[in-house]
């Protein structure tokens, strides 16, 4: 896979400039949305990735890990722009979301959501067409624990409640695919949970 | 300030704006850095937040520094906007993030219309064409 999106930056240096806080390129990483999309990515991730390490997963297989795989490469993909969705506006103007960024709300919605991380995410349909129908598929990694049925249909509710307020898309269906089950948090239970959206 | 500047200024202060982005792709950006080098007599060129070109019969012309050319939104229309019945169009482009308080498409409408509103006060003869996009949603 290419690690890199849109504007060039790659996802190394990204992730240097997440650590350190200090980058040459600081003045264009602060003002690109692709990059402080995939910042946002990075630090969800990282936050992940330190709760697999609180529960002792970090030394667990390698085929346990897959699904930071598929985050990681959906990380990548969503940095991308993606297609220009059109939204209503005056007779002269031309107003758009990009795809890039509802994706990135769909996660984000996804990751709000308790025992939840959301790996691939895709708009499916002419998304550049209005009222075009258009399917969101998700693939999901779930913390073990949690009933299945009631989380796909929250997170059903949830992605739908938003795309509703936050786009003008015509979305027919949200498909919820379960790809992973993480092991449960064993401890204080802190962690991972959402903020708890209302 | 320039028109640019203070229609940074303007959305930036809207509610539901959480930011502005650069306004230029990179390579765009990277052009006029060159630009800058190139000409001996200009210094280095900032980061545009908000790009305005102005149509006429003559074509389409980039206000301020750096090189003239079309930006990533809108550029493949932007001569269909050219002198909307004898007045010339000025383009804005612009790229926000929200912050969820309000709805995406609405902000966008809603930028604008702040827009229009600002620069038609400022030079009555031109009209208006906003180019939003909507390059990250808050929740």
């Amino acid at each position: 896979m290419n690690p890199t999106h849109d504007c060039g930056r790659r996802i190394e240096a990204l992730s240097d400039y997440l650590d350190s806080g200090t980058s040459p390129d600081a003045e264009h990483i602060d003002y690109c949305p692709q990059c402080q999309a995939q910042l946002a990515g990075l630090r969800s991730l990282s936050a992940a990735a330190l709760l697999m390490m609180d529960d002792d997963v970090a030394s667990a297989t390698a085929d346990d890990t897959g699904w930071l795989d598929g985050i990681m490469a959906n990380l990548r993909l969503e940095s991308r722009a993606g297609r220009t969705i059109p939204l209503r506006g005056g007779e002269l103007d031309e107003l758009s979301e990009t795809e890039g960024a509802v994706i990135a709300l769909v996660r984000t919605v996804g990751d709000s959501l308790g025992g939840v991380l959301i790996g691939r995410c895709q708009l499916e349909g002419d998304v550049s067409v209005p009222g075009e129908p258009v399917e969101v598929k998700i693939n999901v990694s779930a913390r073990y624990g949690h009933p299945l049925p009631e989380l796909a249909q929250t997170l059903r509710d949830a992605v739908f409640a938003e795309l509703l307020v936050e786009t003008e898309l015509n979305v027919t269906a949200v498909h919820v695919a379960f790809t992973d089950i993480r092991p449960p948090v064993i401890g204080n239970g802190s962690g991972e949970s959402g903020k708890g959206r209302s | 300030m320039s028109l640019e500047d203070d229609i940074h200024q303007l959305v930036l202060a809207m509610d539901g704006v959480a930011t502005v982005y650069a306004a230029d792709p990179v390579w765009l950006s990277a052009l006029k850095q060159l630009g800058s080098l190139v000409d001996p007599g200009s210094g280095a060129t900032p980061v545009p937040f908000v790009v305005c070109s102005e149509a006429d019969d003559g074509g389409t012309q980039e206000r301020g520094p750096g090189p003239s050319g079309a930006g990533s939104l809108g550029e493949a229309s932007l001569p269909d906007a050219a002198s909307a019945g004898g007045r010339s169009v000025m383009t804005v482009k612009i790229r926000i993030g929200t912050d969820g308080s309000l709805p995406a498409p609405a902000m966008a409408r809603s930028v604008a219309g702040a827009i229009r509103t600002l620069v038609t006060a400022r030079q009555p003869e031109v009209q208006v064409r906003a180019l939003v996009e909507i390059s990250a949603i808050g929740v």
